[in-house]
């Protein structure tokens, strides 16, 4: 027993393993209908024959925000408030073939460029825009009127000595992009 | 892979062992605390090292005998290097020291692990072979695999300042001087992840070993694992 005692501390005063300064920390918590502020609970409530509602705190240290996903006329649905439960934006889960062939396109050319090989993980239709207008998407289905129209794309992306996951947002009328590459949380005492 | 069809896998892999095993019912009781640290290289490159402690508290024969006394058994020391391979793939090798109660054995692994994100949990994959050598006994050749389910106590994914479950199921076929056997390790584990990249596991890690070799030992350890992240 003494030998493992001396040798763990040995091991612990070894290695540095102290915390950096400055992290990065964002928690999401899975929440009542109840916590949820009053706006963004009217704002769901006037949605109708939702089914599968599940809302979300996501905190960081900077910020809180809510979110709520649903499945409405068998797509997913997510929708984000801010803290006071203003809208911020709405997404609609897709399939990669169901998005419009020119704009399609045009975004392969961009992966095709960015990546040696790839694979569309995951596409989401982002709007945003007022209130009254983000309503509209649910009750009369009028997708794109006043409204900001983004796509966010995960893309399994193979380079030259690697792959990753990124993140690829872009806007519907220009295809301008941002990219963010996805990082794994870390999973070493998966591994170990 | 649905959640059900997971836990129908880790549970039925325990049970039938279990059931086969108690007809040798000779048991173990103790501990296994264990410190993990894991170093992020350049280039996709790691180094885990790990130390685990193994003391027993009491052992016999169920419903014959037992023995309550302390014994320090042994202690492992090992080092890892791993790199990351495709999208969320992680290729290593290394090296395990292993001694105690006059015994020394030289380990040498070999894994390959992989980790599947899904919808509220995650599962692991790693498979591993080792070769060890001691000076007490004879080549021991293994091939192990592990399946790793990790949920979160709440959210979709495990964020720091949070508690999760951990269970992993383990097959260990190991074979010396042409005997075969086989082992299965189940642990189930409950964990906590701080904000400063640490994170403290504890559970019970339960051992079945010799079912083809006329005696089966149960093994019950406490088990206490800390990892840290650099």
């Amino acid at each position: 027993m003494k030998e493992f005692g001396c040798l763990l501390l040995l091991y612990l005063f070894c290695f540095p393993y102290c915390a950096r300064a400055q992290e990065k920390w964002e928690r999401e918590s899975r929440i009542r209908a109840s916590q949820v502020p009053v706006l963004a609970s009217q704002f769901l409530d006037s949605i109708p024959d939702k089914s599968k509602l599940k809302w979300y705190r996501e905190e960081s240290l900077s910020d809180t925000s809510f979110e709520a996903k649903f499945t409405y006329q068998k797509r997913a649905y997510s929708v984000e408030f801010s803290k006071k439960g203003i809208i911020e934006d709405v997404e609609i889960l897709m399939v990669w073939d169901e998005l419009n062939e020119s704009v399609r396109k045009s975004i392969e050319q961009i992966f095709q460029k960015n990546c040696t090989r790839f694979k569309v993980e995951r596409l989401q239709v982002q709007y945003s825009g007022s209130n009254a207008s983000l309503i509209r998407l649910f009750i009369d289905n009028q997708s794109g009127i006043n409204l900001e129209k983004h796509y966010e794309i995960i893309v399994k992306c193979t380079q030259q000595k690697s792959v990753d996951l990124f993140e690829y947002l872009f806007d519907d009328k220009t295809l301008s992009y941002k990219a963010s590459k996805i990082v794994f949380k870390n999973s070493s005492h998966l591994e170990y | 892979m649905s959640t059900k069809f997971i836990l129908k896998l880790l549970f039925g892999a325990v049970i039938l062992p279990v059931a086969t095993g108690f007809a040798q019912p000779e048991y173990r009781v103790g501990a296994l605390p264990a410190v993990n640290l894991n170093i992020k290289l350049k280039r996709n490159w790691s180094i885990n090292s790990r130390i685990e402690s193994r003391q027993q508290f009491e052992s016999g024969i169920h419903g014959v005998e037992s023995i309550r006394e302390y014994d320090y058994l042994l202690t492992d020391v090992s080092l890892q290097v791993a790199r990351k391979v495709g999208l969320n793939g992680r290729v290593g090798g290394g090296y395990l020291l292993r001694f105690g109660s006059g015994e020394l054995a030289h380990r040498f692994i070999q894994q390959y692990a992989f980790v599947q994100k899904k919808s509220g949990y995650r599962l692991a994959h790693r498979v591993m072979t080792d070769q060890t050598i001691s000076n007490l006994e004879d080549l021991e050749l293994r091939f192990r695999y592990r399946l790793t389910l990790e949920v979160p106590f709440n959210g979709e994914a495990v964020d720091p300042g949070e508690f999760y479950f951990k269970v992993s199921n383990e097959f260990v076929n190991s074979l010396q001087t042409n005997i075969y056997d086989l082992e299965n390790r189940f642990v189930p584990l409950i964990g906590y992840e701080t904000r400063k990249k640490f994170k403290i596991e504890t559970g019970l890690d339960y051992r079945v070993d010799g079912f083809f070799n006329q005696s089966t030992r149960h093994s019950y350890w406490y088990s206490l694992n800390f990892f840290f992240e650099i």
